[in-house]
């Protein structure tokens, strides 16, 4: 019996083209890098008609950034889960079990890792939003949480933004010289660079070694 | 975004007397120019040589003249500018000011030329880490000196803080993060008014909170004055 594809990729029994599409998208991307990334090589690791990809995409950035967008939410939830569960401890318990989920995640496929951090965010201006989306995402889980901080002085103004640039630079620098698998070795000096604008040094520093003893 | 008025002004058209060497740089500057509001607009990829000559006002017989490709144009406008970048940042140092005033001021600097060519900004702190080997091998390098700076506040440090060896580089990636977010949100012409927060970012792993919060406080207080030229270049 042949499988009719309706408009939003599901087939009647259920088979989920679109999702497909994107997996092969994702392995693609991961593979070769967004530039040596084409529509026909997509829909033949997919195994469906060049017509299906056409009428459920715009082109080749379009379907990038729907893959990108389901990588990427994957990933925050997990992180998201991870700094839930810590945070019943403490605020930078949940700091660092979401660092901890991070950095695994980005340690198990280098090439997804590469792809959200590397490949996707330059490739258009629409994409660099969806890049803004993710860190906000982070943003606001670290503010969330240190509402309930008990720091004798306010942090100043943007400290999430300056947070998280500090532990993103190393992420990013080191995922793309292709050292995804060390980062979760490193997660003691980026839990530092995390928690430093908010805790000064001293403080960060103790944390930073509690988190490599443990 | 509005890049009014970055692109150098095009030499008047006609017969005049100005030496070739004269002509060639502006075309080229404007080429440079051109290219980095294309890489602003649409993203590198997308970003075409007919684009770029269209918002230079050269043509690309020209463009060809003066580049081998849009890599070469890329790698040429990133050098440009890591050579503003150095020539500011270098101007302050002054042997009688404290290193973390040094940093304070390189950071203002910095902030000022961003501030005065937002496409340029853009293509720096948004796209640079992102781009050809060569260009951000230009990229690397300016960054490379920020953390030289911040390298040698260590030593006005309290010797018994540690700070691990990257905390210099994540330092030198919050400020590149603040930048990159007020660019991103349509307000680099604004960008001087967040150095407070970036001194606060790039003292606090070394100084402690108490003492880079005194920085941000002076910085917003009363902050430095940057001298720049008319288009914020150092070799005008």
């Amino acid at each position: 019996m042949a499988i009719t594809p309706r408009e939003d990729g599901r087939s009647e029994i259920g088979f989920d083209l679109r999702e497909r599409i994107l997996r092969a998208t994702i392995c693609s991307v991961a593979e070769r890098g967004y530039a040596g990334t084409e529509v026909s090589e997509v829909v033949q690791r997919a195994g469906v008609p060049p017509e299906t990809f056409e009428r459920l995409f715009n082109d080749k950035e379009d379907c990038v950034l729907a893959a990108y967008d389901w990588v990427v939410d994957l990933i925050l939830v997990r992180v998201a889960a991870a700094y839930e569960l810590g945070r019943t401890s403490s605020w930078s318990d949940g700091v660092r079990r979401g660092l901890e989920a991070l950095l695994e995640a980005v340690a198990e496929q280098p090439g997804v890792a590469r792809m959200a951090l590397v490949e996707v965010p330059p490739i258009s201006p629409e994409a660099h939003a969806r890049y803004r989306a993710a860190l906000e995402r982070l943003a606001s889980l670290l503010k969330g949480g240190r509402d309930h901080l008990d720091l004798d002085e306010e942090p100043p103004p943007q400290v999430e933004l300056m947070a998280l640039g500090g532990a993103e630079v190393i992420l990013v620098d080191e995922v793309a010289a292709g050292r995804a698998d060390q980062l979760p070795a490193r997660m003691p000096e980026i839990l530092f660079a995390i928690l430093v604008p908010y805790l000064g040094p001293e403080d960060a520093a103790a944390e930073m070694h509690a988190a490599a003893a443990a | 975004m509005d890049t009014g008025g970055e692109t150098p002004t095009r030499l008047p058209s006609g017969r005049h007397d100005l030496p070739p060497d004269i002509v060639i740089n502006s075309q080229r500057d404007r080429l440079m120019s051109g290219m980095a509001e294309a890489v602003a607009a649409t993203g590198y990829p997308k970003a075409s040589v007919e684009e770029i000559c269209s918002r230079a006002g050269v043509s690309t017989a020209t463009f060809y003249e003066l580049f081998r490709d849009k890599d070469d144009c890329l790698a040429a406008s990133a050098e440009t500018l890591l050579g503003e970048v150095v020539t500011i940042v270098t101007g302050q140092y002054s042997a009688d000011k404290a290193i973390r005033y040094v940093i304070r001021d390189a950071i203002a600097a910095v902030l000022a030329l961003m501030a005065q060519r937002p496409a340029a900004a853009h293509l720096i702190f948004v796209n640079g880490r992102y781009l050809t080997p060569a260009a951000r091998q230009a990229y690397t390098s300016g960054i490379t000196l920020l953390l030289s700076l911040l390298d040698q506040v260590r030593v006005e440090a309290d010797p018994n803080l540690e700070s691990p060896r990257s905390a210099a580089r994540a330092a030198v990636g919050a400020i590149e993060m603040l930048i990159r977010s007020e660019i991103l949100a349509g307000r680099a012409e604004q960008l001087p008014a967040i150095l407070p927060q970036a001194t606060y970012a790039a003292l606090v792993p070394f100084l402690g909170r108490e003492q880079a919060q005194a920085m941000a406080d002076e910085a917003a207080a009363n902050p430095p004055h940057i001298e720049l030229t008319p288009f914020g270049r150092a070799h005008l």
